[in-house]
Order: structure tokens, then sequence, then C-alpha cells
């Protein structure tokens, strides 16, 4: 049967043994898993298995696009799937730009990496031409010198995936950078590559991607289109874009401050819109076929750093690189995230890293006298430290690349403020003032993470859930909020949806693109969301494989033991028994048993 | 003679006119296979979108040997007969702007002919970056 957009195969590629091979889609795939997530789900049961440890050769990497991913469907996006280094579970990590698109372009609709290079290398793909080539020249270059000297060499047309020395040296949460400025950056998919002597992965091609129903396609299209237009939402990404998050969270005091000590931010008014968009903001950058284009880029105007190029320093960077760390100089925090792109380092899980490293410091449980003056407020030392990390110089960097979990480990009493959840750095949504929020985190399938369920809108942001507005503090009606936001979501990362697309276009508009795309029917009352809750029980099952267990559901010590001091939410933590009654009503509704697993 | 031009201030490099192009002349996506031309400056600040400029003294027009590539006054644009084209590639080795490829599917030369008067390329922009001018 013929699919419309999708391009029918995936191309293979072991590095161990410069084998290649071309993997036909097959009917029950496409009807079953759709794209993106789902493909990832079903190629991580069938390739990796809990002996697979992510940084061995055998553990695989999967480049996928969905079925609306190179056409002009507005805001979407491609996936990386792989085992997690960081958390040893389920990872997907979304990425925007323009490399997605160049993948189907050469005739595929996702890549699969396996093994490992016996030197760092590079991998060519021109339509149906395959190359691995030696990446000598390449090595400890960053992402953005990466991406430019591949282009150099084989010309301007190759869309380039590239890991920084973060990802070389196995850094933990090091990311790949797909240009422009576009990051699968969560959960170490850069030290998968690394670890497979790729340096990066160059992609063009001639194909055409068709779609069923032309018209149907254009109507449906230009639905979507209406959408967005008619979003408020839409309109502050593309006016403010996430920074305008700054004083919202401070006010209601969920800005993680000083390795979340604290949820109000004293310089938190530095990180806002206005002064970020003085510093550098020029145009409005968009990726391929969206109509938001949320990125803000340009070149720092005058004084320090003058002349460097730089993109959004975005909320959550905001949060982790700058309250977080002690930090309201919007220079500063700029030259941090920017360092972070460069070098190949998530910026959330470094800033993370960073402010548990400061707090031991600050406790006498942990010195290192190479360290010098770092702590809270001293961007230098900040930027040296994660220069270090980068290229794991040092005792202190060698230990931290490894992640949170693994470092607090090694310090006793460090559990006590090791911020993240299965291993995963916790994003800058701190839930002691959010019990649904604290639900989310404790249950996203890749660990800490703001981007499969939010219900921070709902519970804080006045929106209703199921004709009512649910109370802030209180647990009642999370759970529910809480599954219905991860089974859409889940669902729309099928094929592969921009987050920020979905605060406007409509279930219906991606239904009805999908539909006239594919010539696929989604059947049933609501297909996202039996959709999503499939794909929600088979990364379940993953994680249920490498180990993990209800007792991993849950919250670190900071957020379930400490009142929060400051803010509105003043007091509040997320007790033991609240993590219980969300967890049972949560379980109870996604049919798993009273342990959280799937039947 | 008319062109449809790019303004750089106001284009945010999303493509979209790019999609639009192909999947109006071939049928399918890809903006490599378009008229139209992306090209990123200074590190990908600026988006210059380069589009045919319909020269009155086309060079393509001139090296054609069959005579398929003319300028066509009256319209205000370069046209190319699809059925005298022999795709043998001297209007893309002349343009100095890059703006004529030999489609390796449809086997004749390919550029922006203004579809039969329809702009949706235009139409479709998102930041209104692209515009008719006439000289």
């Amino acid at each position: 049967m013929n699919y419309g957009s999708y391009m029918g195969r995936f191309l293979e590629i072991d590095l161990t043994f410069n084998a290649i091979k071309e993997i036909e889609l097959d009917d029950e795939l496409i009807e079953e898993y759709i794209g993106g997530k789902g493909f990832g789900v079903k190629l991580y049961q069938d390739y990796i298995d809990d002996s697979v440890e992510p940084l061995n050769p055998d553990n695989v990497l999967f480049f996928l696009t969905g079925p609306l991913t190179g056409t002009f469907a507005p805001a979407m996006r491609s996936v990386v799937v792989t085992r997690s280094p960081l958390t040893g579970g389920w990872l997907d990590s979304y990425f925007g730009g323009y490399f997605g698109q160049a993948i189907k372009y050469a005739g595929y609709d996702g890549l699969i990496i396996k093994g490992k290079a016996d030197h760092i290398s590079y991998i060519l793909i021109d339509n149906g031409r395959i190359e691995i080539k030696s990446g000598i020249k390449l090595k400890h270059l960053s992402t953005s010198e990466t991406a430019a000297k591949v282009k150099e060499l084989h010309g301007n047309k190759y869309r380039v995936a590239s890991i920084g020395p973060a990802g070389e040296e196995l850094v933990k949460y090091s990311l790949i950078s797909c240009e422009n400025n576009r990051q699968a950056g969560r959960g170490g998919a850069g030290a998968v590559m690394g670890s497979k002597n790729l340096k990066a992965i160059a992609v063009k091609g001639e194909s055409l991607i068709k779609v069923a129903d032309k018209d149907k396609f254009i109507k449906a299209v230009d639905k979507a289109n209406q959408d967005l237009a008619q979003s408020a939402d839409i309109d502050n990404f593309r006016e403010n874009g996430t920074p305008s998050s700054v004083p919202f969270a401070n006010e209601i005091g969920m800005l993680p401050t000083e390795n979340y000590y604290k949820g109000q931010f004293a310089e938190a008014e530095g990180l806002e819109t206005e002064p970020q968009e003085e510093l550098f903001w020029n145009r409005d950058l968009a990726c391929s076929g969206c109509p938001i284009a949320c990125g803000k880029i340009g070149r720092i105007r005058h004084g320090k750093y003058s002349g460097m190029l730089t993109d959004t320093v975005e909320y959550e960077t905001l949060g982790l690189l700058g309250s977080n760390l002690g930090l309201g100089d919007i220079r500063e925090v700029t030259k941090l995230a920017n360092l972070c792109d460069q070098l190949g380092l998530d910026t959330i899980s470094a800033g993370g890293a960073v402010g548990f490293l400061i707090e031991a410091i600050d406790r006498n449980l942990y010195s290192d006298p190479e360290l010098g003056s770092l702590d809270f407020g001293k961007a230098e030392a900040i930027r040296e430290m994660i220069k270090l990390i980068a290229f794991r110089k040092g005792r202190t960097a060698d230990l931290l690349a490894e992640g949170v979990e693994e470092f607090s480990g090694k310090i006793v009493g460090g559990d006590k403020f090791a911020i993240h959840i299965k291993g995963l750095e916790t994003p800058a949504w701190p839930p002691r003032g959010a019990p649904g929020m604290g639900l989310a985190l404790m249950t996203a399938d890749r660990g800490g993470c703001h981007q499969r369920s939010f219900p921070v809108s709902h519970e804080v942001g006045g929106l209703e859930w199921q004709g009512k507005k649910l109370e802030r503090l209180s647990t009642d009606g999370k759970a529910s909020l809480v599954v219905y936001q991860q089974n859409k979501l889940a669902a729309l990362d099928t094929l592969v949806k921009c987050d920020f697309g979905t605060y406007g276009i409509s279930e219906e508009s991606y239904k009805l693109m999908l539909e006239a795309a594919t010539g696929l029917e989604l059947s049933g009352d609501n297909p996202w969301q039996e959709l999503g809750a499939r794909i929600w029980d088979e990364t379940r099952k993953i994680n249920m494989m490498h180990g993990f267990d209800k007792e991993d559901d849950t919250l670190p010590a900071r957020f379930m033991e400490e009142p929060l001091p400051d803010g509105p939410a003043e007091g509040h933590m997320i007790t033991e028994e609240d993590r219980e009654e969300m967890l049972t009503e949560y379980y109870r509704l996604r049919g798993w048993n009273s342990d959280g697993e799937v039947n | 003679m008319k062109r449809i031009v790019a303004d750089f201030d106001l284009c945010t490099g999303c493509e979209t006119c790019a999609l639009v192009c192909s999947f109006t002349r071939l049928g399918g996506f890809n903006p490599d296979r378009s008229c139209i031309e992306l090209n990123l400056f200074a590190d990908g600040v600026f988006n210059f979108p380069e589009i045919c400029h319909q020269c009155s003294k086309a060079v393509c027009s001139q090296v054609c040997p069959t005579g398929a590539m003319q300028v066509d006054k009256e319209a205000g644009i370069v046209r190319v007969d699809q059925a005298s084209c022999i795709a043998c590639g001297q209007c893309e080795k002349a343009c100095p702007v890059d703006m004529v490829k030999v489609d390796k599917d449809l086997n004749y030369a390919l550029k922006c002919e203004f579809c039969q008067g329809e702009v949706p390329c235009v139409e479709a922009c998102p930041a209104d970056a692209l515009g008719v001018y006439s000289r």
C-alpha cells in the first residue's frame, strides 16, 4: 500500500562493519505507530534489550521523522531515540531546524546507526550514496565549526547534525546539534553518538515528499495555519519568546534559584525578554516550514562579548544557567548558553550539575582546590567549570560529567540536594507549589522532563480542566490532566509536532493533515488519546525492562522534604502522601497495577 | 518585465516559499528542487532568497540551442517551452544566479515562470517577505 508522505524505508548504517542496509517500512509499523516517537518505540524494542549498555557499540541511535516532517505542515520536527547514558532508560529527544527534513529528501523516514567506527568519523548521505569518512579534521571542533567544516569540504547543500567536544568525551548530558541552533538536547544522545566515534552526519537528497490527497492536504494545512494565526500564545512565542515565562515563574515561585533551594530570584528582571532583546535580538528565525519563527537571532551589539552570534536564550536555559546559578546578568547567561551549545552540552543538565556542585562546596561536603572561587553568581568561574566538564579536565569535571545522580552518590548526604528524576536533571519548573507538575515530572518517560505534560498552565495559570478550575496546591484532578496531556503529546510526537505548535493547532487539524498526507484514517472516538496511551504503555514497558519501577516515580528529596522557603506557595512541598495519592490515581487511569506495572 | 523579489529584512528562512514551489511545480516537497534558493549569509543571521530575475536580455535564452527558452515580453517573464527543451543544460551553465536547473524527473529546464500568472510562493510567505516587482 502507498502511504503518501512516507518515503517507505529506513537507512541502517553499521559503523563497525561499514555495512549499509535499507529496510522497508511495513504496513503494520505505519498503521500502528505512525512515525517519530511511535517508530522509536517499535525500533527500540526490536534493537535494544537490557544487556545493551548505553555507551556500548551495541546501543542504537535512531534519527526519526514523521509523516508530516518535510512538508509545509506547520511546526514539525524530528526525534532522536536511543538508550540514555544518563538514565539508562528510554530517551526521545526532539529537534527542529532542517536536518530531519533532509533525511526525507534523501529518501528515508529515518536513520538507524549501529556499531562503532574504529576512529573519529562522519557520515555523508547523498540520496542513496552513503560514505563513512575520516573525521580527524573535525576532532574537538565546536558544533557549529563542525557543520561549517563539513559544508566547506562537501558543499552547502548538506544539512548537518554534529556533536561538540562534550559528545566526543562522552559527557553524559551532551547533545546533538542540528543546524541551525536546534538541538536534540536532553538525555545524552550526544554521548551515544560520541561512543560510536561519530562526529557528524551530513544529509542531502533530491527525493520529493508526495502526499496522498493534495487538495485535502492544502485545506488541512490552511486550517492549521489559521489555528496558529488565531492563537495569543503563538503571538507571544513570536513576539516575546519563552523568556516571557521568567516573570510568570518568578511571581508564582517556580523559578529555580540556587540549585532549586528557592523559587524566586531577586535578579529575575535581568533574565526577562527585554534585556535579551536589547542585547542581541536582530531578526526572527524559523525552522523549515514553520510560520511561528520563534528564534530570535543576532550578534551581541556592544560591550563584553560584542559580535558573538547567538539565538534566543530560552526559558529553560535562563532558569538553569541563570537563576539556578545565581546569575541575573543576561550577557553572562547568554555567553554560558552559547558556550554549552558550542561545546555540545545540554544547558538544563549542565546548569543542574554545576548548581549541585556549588551547593556541595558551600555545604563543605566537597572540595577541590583547583576550582578557585566557584560559587553562585560567579560567572567567570562557572564558565571555566563548564569548559572543564566538556573536556572532562580534572577530577571534579570528570566526576560531574557523569551527571548529578552519579556524582551525588559519591558525596555523603548528596542525595538530599541532588536534583534529578530517574537520573535526568530536572527542568526549570520545580514543583513544590504545583503538585500536578510534580506528578508530570515523576512519571515522564525519559526522566525529569516538562515536555511530556505541563499542568502548570491549569494549576497556576487558571485554565480550566474538565469544566472547572483546579486548586493550585491540591492533588485533586491532577492525575487525569497529566494522563490526558501525556497521551496527547505522545500521540502528536508521532507526526512529529513541535511543542509550540500545539499551543495553536487543534487536535482536529493535526488529524486532518495526517489523513490527507498519508491516506491513513484514525479511528475511534478519541484517536490521539488512544494512540498516546498505547505509546505510553510501550515506553513504560521499555523502562520496566531496564529495571525502573514505582520507586523511581518520585521526586528529588528537596521537593518532598524541604518546604519551599519563599513565594506564594511558601511552606509547601509534595509529601509522600501526595505522591502516593496521585500515583495511585495515575496508575488506575492508565490501567496499570498498583505497582505501576503495565499488565 | 516583472519578477518576484525577496526582502531579506523580513525573511525568516522558513523555506515555505520553496516548499510551495516544489509542491506546485513538481507535485511534492523538496526545497532543493524548487525555483527558489535560500542563501544563508553571515553565519545564518540573514537569509537572501534568490529567485529568477526574469532578465530582459536573458542569457539563458541567448544560449539555448533550440529556442525553448524565450523572453516573453508580453507576459514580462522568461519562459521554457517544455516540448522543445532538450535538457542540454546550457541555460543552467549560463545563468549568473543559478536560477535555472534541468530537473532530473521532468527532463526539461525548470525556472520560475510565475505559475500561469499565480504566485503561490508569494501568497504563502508567512512573513510577507516576497512581492512582485515590475520594471
